[in-house]
């Protein structure tokens, strides 16, 4: 009786750790922040900025894409401020190959005075989407 | 183990973690009580970010993903959001149709999408049209021209009480609907006003209020009219669209003054800083007295205004300030009154020129009043018997003897001896002043004679006019009064003078002279 009674528990734990290791394989392997930076398509992005200032209310930066691969989810921007931080570009934002388009983020105070900005093209291709941080040697800004 | 017990732990381990998945997977958007809303609802959505939480700019789009609304989050630390958030909205009275809220989450670096619906909601309106009608307001026996107006696919029925008639029902069916109404009907679709002539009933004492309502898929809100003496009118007085009409000095639509017109219970949102100023509609009126005038502010507040904004009233843009009061706290709507008003220097001058401000000085970006309803009530008196009676000489005309050039301040024909020019003031209940203007020059074909070679002195005691004062005439009443505070059967003595020089050339010169009595201080 006293060794079935271990084997239960042994089972149990047994069955309980199967259950996590198999949900952190499925976890990682679909990778919730859908966050890929390497590899293709975003070789084939090649984005500018052309021009950017920023004034008490707005960041506007003009992009340019040198490549044939739309852009189709938009764009991160990683502001270097008094800290970095991330702003995306309005839902539904579009760049078409060889496209250019002015992009406005809001400027908040706390942001003080802006030293770069790095834009980081996002596409969905497949399903999957991919934010290319190829390019992360930013662009320099000055009030407008 | 059993195969039931394995199932079991599975279940129970499989639910901890879809919970840690929560936490560690994407925002969560909710529509509260559900998705589904009528246009001027309030929309509310509750935000429950990731561990990664969400940018603090929220869209809302239409079902062409166009933009419609920018929602800027509180309570964030920079641009991102950590906490449960609830938002709250005034869905425009335009919208209808599929929506969606966009939520960037920086969990998955992609904007969450959450959907809702909008209904459209059947918004009414009711116009009265007669010589001294207001809103509410109809005199007795008199043909009222009644428009009524909504949007929507149906029967469009108008309810009237039986003691007014039909007179001209505009293609509407009219028939008896119980023992106190009969109702007008037109079958409609889109957006659709419709107009009919009613006579309203006589006037009883005390007066009678009588109830108008419209049904289209819905019934509208009641709408009172009173039959009354038109020599004292309550008039009430709301925010009009005109470009001194705005809010943060952005000018408002048409559905944010339809906010603040209607006691709806749908709210203008004035965020901190905020600042509204709307012109009051005009009267159709010329009163001559006000009995009594208040402005009412219906609203509410978010938890910590207190007495941070005003409730002002200014008798113009820029003008003078009547009245003004704090707005204090109030979670639940509330009623700031400013009253008196025609004690603390309210004139009948100022009735269609008052101007209203509301501010929000709020501290915190959390610091919301909400407008429900602006309105101001004047009870004011008008003269319903007013005129001036001329004698026959002046209506024949003013006439000149001019022989040789030039002449200076040349007497008409008629001011020899007692003149025979004279204006009779007729003038019940009310003094009243007089004014005249000239219509333009003095003109012969091509030629003519300056208006302000015309003078005009007069006097209500001197029938020889020998010591009134020569005053050119001019375009504009207001140069040229010649009556101040007279009382009825008092009598206004005129003198005419014309200025010619050598020059002018000779003719039959002609012109015309308007006079006006109004209520004494009324602007003629």
């Amino acid at each position: 009786m006293q060794n079935r009674g271990v084997s239960e528990f042994i089972g149990l734990v047994l069955m309980i750790l199967i259950v996590v290791v198999l949900f952190v394989i499925v976890f990682f392997a679909f990778d919730v922040r859908k966050y890929f930076t390497e590899g293709s398509p975003c070789s084939d992005v090649k984005v500018d900025v052309v021009g950017a200032c920023y004034n008490e209310k707005n960041i506007i930066i003009k992009i340019k894409n040198n490549g044939d691969l739309d852009v189709n989810n938009g764009f991160l921007f990683k502001i270097y401020g008094n800290e970095v931080y991330d702003v995306p570009s309005a839902p539904f934002t579009l760049l078409s190959g060889f496209g250019v388009k002015e992009v406005v983020l809001p400027y908040e105070g706390f942001v003080k005075e802006v030293n770069k900005i790095v834009v980081l093209p996002k596409l969905i291709v497949n399903e999957k989407q991919y934010i290319c941080d190829s390019n992360l040697e930013g662009y320099k800004l000055n009030a407008c | 183990m059993p195969v039931k017990k394995v199932i079991k732990v599975i279940i129970v381990v499989l639910f901890f973690l879809i919970t840690i998945l929560n936490v560690y997977g994407e925002v969560q958007i909710s529509f509260e009580p559900n998705d589904k809303y009528a246009a001027g609802d309030v929309l509310t959505i509750r935000i429950d970010p990731d561990k990664y939480g969400v940018f603090k700019y929220v869209y809302i789009y239409d079902d062409k993903n166009t933009l419609q609304e920018t929602i800027i989050l509180n309570n964030c630390k920079d641009f991102t959001c950590y906490t449960p958030l609830m938002i709250r909205y005034n869905l425009p009275l335009t919208w209808h149709g599929n929506y969606s809220v966009a939520v960037y989450d920086y969990g998955i670096n992609d904007y969450v999408l959450g959907y809702f619906n909008v209904e459209s909601k059947i918004v009414f309106n009711r116009n009265l049209k007669c010589n001294r009608c207001s809103s509410h307001k109809a005199p007795p026996l008199t043909d009222v021209e009644m428009t009524i107006s909504a949007s929507g696919k149906g029967n469009l029925v108008d309810y009237f009480e039986k003691d007014w008639m039909i007179i001209d029902a505009n293609d509407g069916v009219v028939s008896n609907y119980d023992s106190r109404f009969n109702k007008i009907s037109w079958n409609v679709d889109g957006s659709i006003s419709k107009t009919y002539i009613i006579k309203s009933p006589e006037r009883t004492m005390p007066s009678t209020k009588y109830l108008f309502f419209t049904e289209l898929n819905s019934r509208s809100d009641d709408w009172f009219v009173i039959v009354a003496d038109p020599t004292n009118i309550v008039e009430e007085l709301l925010p009009i669209v005109h470009t001194n009409t705005r809010l943060s000095n952005v000018q408002l639509t048409q559905n944010q003054v339809d906010l603040i017109r209607s006691d709806d219970n749908l709210y203008l949102n004035m965020k901190k800083g905020a600042k509204l100023e709307s012109e009051l509609s005009d009267t159709s009126l010329t009163p001559n007295v006000i009995n009594n005038a208040y402005c009412e502010l219906y609203y509410y507040t978010t938890a910590n205004i207190n007495n941070n904004g005003r409730f002002q009233l200014y008798n113009r843009k820029k003008g003078n300030l009547i009245d003004s009061a704090n707005i204090i706290r109030s979670t639940s709507e509330n009623v700031l009154l400013l009253n008196n008003l025609q004690n603390k220097g309210l004139t009948v001058n100022d009735i269609n020129t008052l101007f209203i401000t509301v501010n929000n000085a709020g501290k915190s970006n959390s610091d919301f009043i909400y407008v429900d309803k602006i309105r101001c009530v004047i009870d004011y008196g008008v003269s319903s018997n007013l005129g001036i009676g001329i004698s026959n000489e002046l209506s024949n005309g003013i006439k000149w003897d001019i022989q040789t050039l030039p002449v200076n301040d040349f007497d008409a024909v008629g001011n020899d001896g007692d003149t025979l020019y004279y204006i009779d003031v007729n003038a019940e209940g009310t003094n009243v002043d007089v004014y005249l203007k000239g219509n333009g020059n003095l003109i012969s074909g091509t030629n003519n004679i300056p208006l302000g070679n015309e003078k005009v002195s007069s006097s209500t005691t001197d029938s020889k006019v020998l010591t009134g004062i020569q005053n050119p005439i001019t375009l504009n009443y207001n140069d040229n009064k010649i009556g101040n505070n007279l009382i009825n059967g008092n009598r206004i003595y005129l003198k005419f003078y014309l200025t010619v020089p050598g020059s002018q050339a000779a003719g039959n010169y002609v012109n015309l002279l308007n006079f006006k009595a109004v209520p004494n201080g009324v602007i003629p």
